[in-house]
């Protein structure tokens, strides 16, 4: 048995995970509750060695009304990499920060505050980021309508001249290279 | 006498030595930085929420645009997520091409950095020698792509073309002149007494803040820390070649640098290798014309010049583009790095600082 195989054993026994296996070799995923989140990432932080931290990212489940919070670890000595889940409410969209565990979290949680408005309890700095003086609805969620957001806000540019036809161009070069 | 206050200094978004749009608030002490704020977010296009709107191939030119300096290795990092994701098997010609183009693009982002970081500190020839070898690589990216920056090199499964003509001696010929330029360069700044004065500790940053601040790329190997995802979890073919990782214990500058310098020269050793053993045969496994991916979701990370490049992509099944495509970018980790290594210097040395960080803001902001 491989290590990941063991460690998925090892935390099915200690958390209620649901959906718990391995999108590719190296990999292992898994969805725990709100409140096993932290306990999973000490554990695997503190006693299994994944001491590299490498991403946080969320996930907007329009259809479920659900936010979904993925944080992936490595381990540098075993080469293998986990993930944890948890789901979030969409409404009440709050999660708890732990920027405590590793000083990098503390920017993903600024970033995902301002481009979904996941509010992070216990972060120290909840400012704007990346986006500047932005009043409307956050971003990355997918009922933001990109294309309604540009009308409403600029000109669309008026086309080039009628010279330029770039599907004739095209084609009138591509004949020449045909006849070759 | 007199009294001392703390002053406030803006540098940046146009300044020389920020590398693009970077902006800085500093908290002097005379010259002395004794905090620093960086600001982000003067280039950001939303690359991650365009993705959801487009399809898989188009989102591939979005992330030539995200490090624009490095976007082969951009191109491969999202072309290999989809093909984990899809379980394709590629061809091995392919893949060995795709090592020969990554490595040729790492030795042209490191070029620039060098060119822009040893100006940026005074040293004005290494930019024009520098110059002058990147322009022989983005020559051979202009015969193969067709572009010379933004390339969108692969395709799902494969290649788009089957190597051109003459690609092969244009790579010879490189290989051949390429390592007497480098010691050129190294004659000019490895051992200059005043490029040392510049470099030798400033910037330091231990490898136990290292890992934990999440740092990856030369920054992490300069603070003496193994870590290449070319060899601890090989994609491609790069566990067939002969190379080693670039490792250096200064923790500073200096260290950096010479990372860098030492991975141009691993680079060079794949190239050389690649090219020797490209295999015959397919260049583009069978697929189907409009790409669809299963429902699922995966996380892939390549080694990028400035480090560990992830994609997160995340399919429903049903749609023909990525339901959520999330980049981890490495300059946008690294750059966490800089009020560590900042604090207690002077302000020149800040400038030496973001040019051994090496970020670029195309991926920062995304």
């Amino acid at each position: 048995m491989s290590y990941l195989e063991e460690l998925k054993v090892k935390i099915e026994n200690m958390f209620s995970p649901e959906k718990c296996y391995f999108p590719k070799e190296n990999l292992l995923s898994f969805l725990v509750s709100n409140s096993e989140v932290r306990g999973a990432l000490s554990y695997l932080k503190d006693v299994e060695g994944f001491k590299h931290f490498v991403m946080l990212s969320c996930v907007d489940w329009l259809e479920e009304g659900k936010f979904e919070l993925v944080y992936i670890v490595w381990h540098p000595e075993k080469k293998v990499n986990a993930m944890v889940k948890t789901k979030i409410d969409r409404e009440k969209a709050e999660f708890q920060s732990l920027h405590d565990m590793w000083r990098q979290i503390c920017t993903y949680e600024r970033e995902i505050w301002e481009m979904f408005g996941v509010n992070f309890i216990g972060h120290p700095r909840l400012e704007p980021f990346i986006l500047e003086d932005w009043k409307d609805m956050p971003p990355m969620r997918r009922d933001f309508d990109t294309l309604h957001y540009v009308n409403e806000h600029y000109e669309w540019r008026e086309g080039r001249e009628e010279s330029y036809k770039p599907r004739d161009y095209i084609g009138e070069a591509f004949d020449e290279w045909r006849k070759k | 006498m007199f009294k001392r206050e703390i002053v406030e200094l803006n540098m940046g978004p146009q300044h020389p030595s920020t590398h693009g749009v970077l902006r800085l608030k500093l908290k002097l002490d005379g010259e002395t930085v004794v905090d620093l704020e960086p600001e982000i977010g003067y280039l950001h296009r939303g690359v991650e929420k365009l993705a959801e709107n487009f399809n898989y191939l188009q989102a591939l030119n979005l992330t030539d645009r995200l490090d624009y300096i490095a976007a082969v290795s951009n191109n491969l990092g999202y072309i290999e997520t989809l093909e984990k994701l899809g379980g394709v098997e590629v061809p091995k010609k392919a893949q060995y091409f795709r090592v020969l183009l990554t490595e040729l693009n790492r030795i042209a982002s490191h070029l620039l950095w060098l060119a822009t970081h040893a100006l940026d500190i005074g040293a004005m020839t290494v930019f024009l020698y520098a110059f002058r070898e990147r322009e022989m690589i983005l020559d051979m990216f202009e015969m193969y792509t067709g572009g010379r920056l933004l390339t969108t090199t692969f395709r799902y499964g494969g290649l788009k073309e089957d190597i051109p003509e003459g690609f092969d001696k244009k790579v010879k010929e490189f290989i051949k002149i390429f390592p007497s330029r480098m010691e050129d360069y190294e004659d000019l700044l490895t051992e200059n007494r005043i490029w040392k004065k510049r470099t030798v500790g400033v910037g330091v940053i231990s490898a136990e803040d290292a890992i934990n601040l999440g740092l990856s790329g030369p920054v992490l190997r300069g603070s003496g820390v193994p870590y290449d995802i070319r060899k601890v979890e090989p994609y491609e073919v790069y566990d067939e070649f002969d190379w080693e990782i670039a490792v250096e214990n200064g923790c500073d500058t200096y260290a950096r640098y010479k990372v860098r310098m030492k991975e141009m020269r691993q680079s060079l050793r794949i190239v050389e290798q690649a090219l020797e053993g490209m295999p015959e045969g397919e260049f583009r496994a069978k697929v189907p014309k409009t790409l669809k991916l299963p429902k699922g979701e995966v996380y892939h990370s390549i080694e990028a010049p400035k480090g560990e490049l992830g994609y997160y992509l995340i399919s429903d099944g049903k749609g023909t583009g990525p339901y959520r495509l999330k980049v981890r970018g490495p300059s946008f980790v690294n750059l966490q790095g800089l009020k560590p290594m900042c604090k207690g210097h002077m302000v020149a040395d800040v400038v030496a600082i973001i040019g051994t960080l090496d970020v670029v803001l195309g991926e920062i902001d995304r």
